[in-house]
């Protein structure tokens, strides 16, 4: 597999390929700095290092004027001011976009969302399933509310028993 | 919050971009050369891990002496164009001659930029190093005043940045961002920071924890323990969805369930593969953050480019850092032993960000 098609399957999985090749993730923000791109199959530009500063992004830097700058930092508050709402909703989107494109675990069928394993766990898992294979594992009974049944001792037992009944009769009076 | 975990896509990824990484060391082509300049500061911060101040005794290398490297080693190789040169200190600024020296790399056709405290950056000096070819540069700017002030040891310091940074946006097509340390007075304090920083118009932001390094190591009140550590990735990932600004952390690091959510890459230490330093003294090694002793020549004795291209086998092959804690380390292969900057002189690890987040 070649670089570049490495690259490719990179951005197909969602990751950012910056580092691959040297432009900037746009984040959906409004930015004055349009990024070069840097078309390379080889990854290492586009990285910011200690002590270093971003690559620049090739346009000719020239002054404005100190009321133009000012007036710049204004509009991006109005901006911000003026879209709060948006945001909440735009982040809202992005997250489920983010869900869809992460193809992420699947939720179980009480909802809950399986938690991500490692490698080793799942290959200790597979290993704990097949020297399992043939043993029933009939497990705990499960009660109609979907808990599983725990072993009671006969004490304990009886006491329900013993609080079913007097439940039974009340309902008859 | 995600922690030491890495999803099923998420290894996939990183096992992607390990193979991308082995290509980028087999061909090693030198992108970003820092030029150490100086040593000299006009300041003595707390967390400086080359214990830079203002009387040291290392001369500033003269700058007939880098553009003969330059000249005679480095040009006649590589397309200028493409690389990257950072003026690195120290603050570059003591030095008097940035704008010849700016003017040089220029006209040679490199991009150059630097990395200033902001002390010394009134709108004149900016101005005059835009002309001499200033494309890009960052800011330190540590937390609110109180916070920065203490850790720059100067009352002036914070107003002084913050000016700077307020030259820097007159400025159209001058590439920059802010890069705030983060210690653990700020980090209960990182939502208000960061709105403070969008209220004055900076769009890009870079995020660092202090390593054990220089001044900094011995001393507590500035590095971060595990809970903050996590807090401030969750933060940083959190503000990244937000997209109200352009947020990353530090490039170093492998960071686990974190990895490619908090910075626009996954981990990778580029020192030695395509990142060279030049310092003050004609050592030559990978990123002026790596202080250990790790040179692997000198200009005044040795060819840079021969030095570039048949040394630094120890930035480029990491076998040698799977010792240790790292032996049986389950994301070794990502990691690789972390950055060249967090080895000592005996190649011991002094920080592991992956281990914070367990």
């Amino acid at each position: 597999m070649n670089a570049k098609l490495k690259i490719a399957l990179l951005s197909m999985l969602g990751f950012s390929t910056v580092a691959c090749c040297g432009s900037k993730k746009a984040g959906g923000k409004k930015d004055d700095a349009q990024p070069q791109i840097i078309e390379s199959d080889s990854i290492n530009t586009g990285i910011i290092l200690m002590y270093g500063v971003p690559f620049p992004d090739g346009r000719p830097a020239s002054p404005i004027s100190e009321e133009e700058a000012a007036k710049r930092v204004e509009e991006i508050r109005t901006n911000e001011a003026a879209t709060e709402d948006n945001v909440e909703v735009q982040k809202k989107e992005e997250n489920e976009e983010e869900i869809t494109i992460q193809r992420g675990p699947a939720p179980a069928p009480d909802g809950t969302l399986v938690t991500p394993i490692t490698e080793e766990e799942a290959a200790k898992l597979i290993e704990e399933m097949e020297s399992d294979k043939g043993k029933a594992q009939h497990g705990p009974a499960r009660l109609p509310d979907g808990s599983a049944a725990s072993t009671l001792s006969e004490e304990e037992a009886a006491k329900r028993v013993a609080e079913m009944e007097a439940k039974s009769e009340q309902a008859q009076k | 919050m995600k922690g030491q975990r890495l999803g099923l896509r998420k290894q996939i990824g990183l096992k992607l971009f390990n193979s991308l990484y082995d290509t980028a060391v087999e061909r090693h082509t030198l992108r970003t050369l820092f030029w150490e300049c100086t040593l000299r500061c006009n300041l003595k911060c707390r967390h400086c891990g080359s214990d830079c101040r203002t009387d040291v005794t290392e001369r500033d290398m003269p700058l007939a002496d880098f553009l003969r490297v330059l000249d005679e080693e480095v040009t006649p190789n590589i397309d200028p164009s493409q690389l990257l040169i950072i003026f690195s200190g120290g603050e570059v600024l003591v030095r008097s001659d940035i704008e010849e020296a700016g003017r040089e790399v220029t006209r040679r056709g490199y991009m150059w930029g630097m990395v200033t405290n902001g002390m010394a950056l009134s709108r004149e000096r900016l101005r005059s190093l835009v002309a001499a070819g200033l494309r890009s540069i960052s800011v330190s700017f540590d937390g609110f005043e109180p916070i920065h002030n203490h850790i720059r040891g100067n009352a002036h310091s914070f107003e002084r940045a913050r000016a700077a940074i307020s030259y820097i946006r007159e400025i159209e097509g001058l590439t920059y961002d802010v890069i705030t340390c983060v210690t653990p007075a700020l980090v209960e304090r990182l939502e208000e920071w960061k709105e403070y920083l969008i209220s004055e118009g900076i769009t890009r932001w870079r995020i660092f924890s202090i390593f054990p390094a220089g001044r900094a190591r011995h001393d507590d009140t500035l590095h971060l323990n595990a809970e903050q550590f996590r807090h401030l990735m969750e933060f940083i990932r959190h503000t990244r969805t937000e997209g109200r600004i352009d947020l990353n952390y530090a490039c170093e690091g492998f960071l686990g369930g974190y990895e490619g959510e908090v910075r626009d890459h996954f981990y990778m230490c580029n020192a030695g593969v395509s990142v060279a330093s030049i310092r003050v003294n004609g050592d030559i090694s990978g990123c002026t953050s790596v202080r250990a002793n790790y040179t692997q020549g000198n200009i005044y004795r040795d060819s840079f480019w021969q030095v570039w291209q048949d040394r630094f086998e120890v930035f480029r092959n990491r076998r040698w850092a799977h010792k240790g804690e790292c032996a049986e380390c389950r994301v070794w292969e990502f990691c690789r032993g972390g950055g060249m900057h967090l080895r000592d002189d005996d190649g011991e690890l002094m920080y592991c960000h992956y281990k914070m987040l367990k």
